[in-house]
């Protein structure tokens, strides 16, 4: 259309910015990756003051791995203790790095601040445009600092050792996924409270302790680890696991490449109440049966099937009972309620005390593919 | 100008038009406006924006083959019609201007926090003039280029459908909503392009009508863009979780994992940029026509300069990612009432122009 004169300057105008360009952007954009503290974990911790007027205070930790060949350390550690938000300021001005928290993969918080709540203390990450919402959230008995300081001469990095620990175990089972995105959408949906693994440090290293049970932002309980396979079974599908059940004092059976799917039923009973049922079906092979015995004919393997089963409502109804006396429904139950009310009655309805009062029951299904090379 | 648009490049360059950054907050919108399963709005608001289609059709069908001003001409005194187009032409080249700062603050949000705004958005203006100076023809052209190296982005999406569950979306309908008519203004303005068919006479084959379905298709294929991800997004997001987020799609590529590539949301919105500079060089264009029309003595050329260069400092005057989406809401407020009400006008005048025709002698 128009060429001549206007695309001639526009060209040279374009070709002017261009070269100014290269020198523009602000120094405080400017991302040099030796310059960087890239931090993968921030850990929180509420310690007790010297000064016993004074309230406790928060703790942040950051751990940061140090991108130099000539390091002796690959992960660098900064604590500082602050009453308030300005932990990150403080905390850049103890490194000759810029701290940067794009990279930052988990958020460990201490047991005593998330049982006072934990949006506020979320609050700073939610906001951050920079940090994702996959950010791994954990909560530690311990004292959070100590347990990042923890050295393993295989582990180089405890950071990615944390992250690595916390995706394995939700992807093959046994913990929930939990992120700052699961937390938030948890907390702001009326009919699932959110959930949160525990990590805490070992004789050896650290480990996997638990889930804790939140109501509203507040933790109020958690599932024991034994117990966490069976928690799992409640909460979601999972495509592979391994579950060992303890039949008797000395039988306990090993099952592996598990697969599992949860269907919740509710109804209304007479009276109004809700009624939940919990089918959970399980499809695995069985690899160890400790007390040994041999299952040649389809009537003991049937035999042994059916007690397993058994054994697993026995284990999943404990965990209910659990949420219902903390009136946490961390399964969701509430979800699948919803739909026996209007958004009336949903509304004045008190679901927690709904479900603290309602009866749920676990039918468990099991079918076990094969018994093992020798069966 | 020999080479025509085909209805292909009319239906790329609609739906590339319509395209903006207004789909990142689409399901917040219709979340906190509408209500629980607020996504049925977006089919709503669909039909209206196809039923308003139609109303174009219809005037330019009346028209005959007339471009816009001369159908204007033909029922209005040429002074008001002038300052009509002008009028027009203003309102289109401030929405561009505010689209592409949008998309910039947007970005900085995301990317580059302590740059100045001003450098990037003369850098986007000069890249914007550039392409309105090569005329709508080519512009199809470009607009079908991006079109084919951002169409696999919201496939992406379709791989967050196992964090989807149905019981989110719970048993509700559209309770919990704010303010329908706000909202439905809002999703409407989410459609905003399709205008530019109005100006397209000039530029397609003479007694041609079916270059039109393609902009029903364009609008059509947009449409169900829209619809998808936003249903999408009442599955993955809890309720209250999507009223509280600022832009959910763009927090729903954060969830995207590539093999290679972490945080592929950072990706998809620079690929982003591509489609909002062509949103943005669109109005420009329809303002750089309009201008044309009322002063058919002056190079489009400079039209477009002054335009571009003239919004560069009014939409300056906002500078916070709040204010500019106020003023853009005001801007597409404006423009949705136009695209409502100018072929309202151009059938009225039309008809009224053909009855005191058939009754002269």
């Amino acid at each position: 259309m128009d060429g001549g004169p206007g695309r001639l300057i526009a060209l040279s105008v374009l070709a002017a910015l261009a070269l100014l360009a290269t020198g523009c952007g602000t120094q405080a954009d400017k991302r040099v990756l030796e310059e960087l503290g890239m931090v993968s974990v921030m850990g929180f911790d509420l310690e007790e003051d010297d000064d016993s007027d004074k309230n406790n205070s928060n703790r942040t930790t950051v751990l940061f791995p140090v991108i130099n060949p000539m390091a002796k350390v690959e992960e660098e550690t900064l604590t500082v203790r602050s009453d308030s938000n300005d932990a990150r300021q403080r905390l850049a001005r103890m490194t000759d790095r810029k701290l940067v928290f794009g990279q930052l993969r988990s958020a460990i918080y201490n047991v005593r601040i998330a049982e006072g709540g934990l949006l506020d203390d979320l609050d700073a990450l939610l906001r951050d445009p920079t940090i994702g919402t996959r950010v791994k959230l954990a909560l530690s008995d311990a004292n959070v600092r100590k347990m990042l300081a923890f050295k393993h001469p295989a582990i180089s990095r405890v950071g990615r050792y944390i992250d690595l620990l916390l995706e394995k175990e939700s992807v093959h089972m046994y913990i929930p996924r939990a992120n700052l995105h699961t937390f938030y959408r948890d907390l702001m949906d009326d009919g699932i409270d959110p959930v949160v693994p525990f990590l805490n440090p070992s004789d050896q290293s650290v480990m996997l302790d638990g889930v804790g049970l939140f109501r509203d932002d507040r933790l109020v309980g958690r599932i024991k680890a034994d117990d966490m396979p069976y928690f799992v079974m409640l909460y979601s599908h999972f495509h592979q696991g391994t579950l060992s059940v303890q039949l008797k004092e000395n039988e306990i059976v090993t099952l592996s490449a598990l697969r599992g799917g949860r269907e919740v039923r509710v109804r209304r009973k007479a009276g109004g109440m809700p009624e939940a049922e919990i089918r959970v079906k399980l499809h695995g092979t069985l690899v160890e049966h400790f007390g040994y015995e041999k299952f040649h004919s389809q009537k003991d393997r049937d035999e042994l099937v059916r007690r397993i089963a058994r054994k697993v409502e026995e284990k999943c109804e404990e965990q209910l009972k659990t949420m219902q006396r903390l009136r946490a429904d961390c399964i969701g139950i509430g979800q699948h309620a919803r739909s026996l009310y209007s958004y009336g009655e949903w509304k004045k309805l008190d679901w927690r005390e709904t479900f603290a009062g309602m009866d749920i029951r676990v039918k468990a299904e099991l079918r076990i593919k094969d018994f093992g090379m020798y069966p | 100008m020999n080479e025509k648009l085909n209805p292909l490049h009319i239906g790329i360059l609609i739906h590339m038009t319509q395209m903006g950054v207004s789909v990142f907050s689409l399901p917040r919108v219709c979340a906190t406006y509408i209500g629980t399963n607020g996504w049925v709005w977006v089919l709503v608001i669909g039909t209206v924006v196809t039923a308003n289609i139609a109303l174009m059709h219809a005037a330019v069908r009346l028209g005959g083959g007339r471009t816009l001003p001369e159908m204007l001409g033909l029922f209005l005194p040429k002074p008001v019609a002038g300052a009509l187009q002008l009028a027009l032409g203003g309102m289109y080249a401030l929405s561009a201007c505010l689209t592409s700062k949008q998309y910039v603050l947007m970005f900085e949000l995301q990317s580059f926090p302590a740059t100045n705004p001003y450098v990037f958005r003369a850098g986007i203006d000069v890249l914007i003039l550039c392409l309105v100076l090569i005329g709508i023809y080519n512009l199809g052209k470009a607009a079908t280029l991006v079109f084919l190296a951002t169409i696999p982005l919201p496939m992406f999406y379709l791989s967050l459908l196992h964090d989807v569950k149905l019981v989110r979306y719970t048993p509700f309908f559209l309770k919990d909503g704010g303010n329908w008519l706000e909202g439905s203004f809002e999703v409407f303005s989410a459609f905003l392009g399709f205008e530019l068919c109005l100006f397209l006479l000039p530029y397609v084959k003479r007694g041609d009508t079916r270059w039109f379905y393609g902009v029903y298709a364009g609008n059509t294929f947009s449409w169900c863009m829209y619809l998808a991800l936003t249903i999408l997004a009442f599955g993955f997001f809890s309720f209250g979780q999507l009223k509280d987020l600022l832009f959910p799609l763009l927090e729903m590529a954060g969830h995207l994992t590539l093999p290679i590539v972490e945080r592929v949301d950072t990706l998809l919105f620079t690929f982003f940029f591509l489609v909002s500079v062509l949103t943005a060089t669109a109005y420009f264009w329809m303002a750089t026509e309009l201008f044309g029309y009322v002063f058919p003595g002056v190079r489009k050329g400079w039209f477009a300069a002054f335009l571009i260069g003239s919004t560069y400092f009014v939409s300056s005057i906002p500078n916070e990612l709040g204010r500019v989406s106020a003023w853009l809401g005001i801007m597409a407020k404006l423009a949705a009432g136009t695209a409502i009400f100018l072929p309202l006008l151009l059938i009225a005048g039309l008809l009224a122009a053909r009855a005191w025709r058939a009754k002269a002698p």
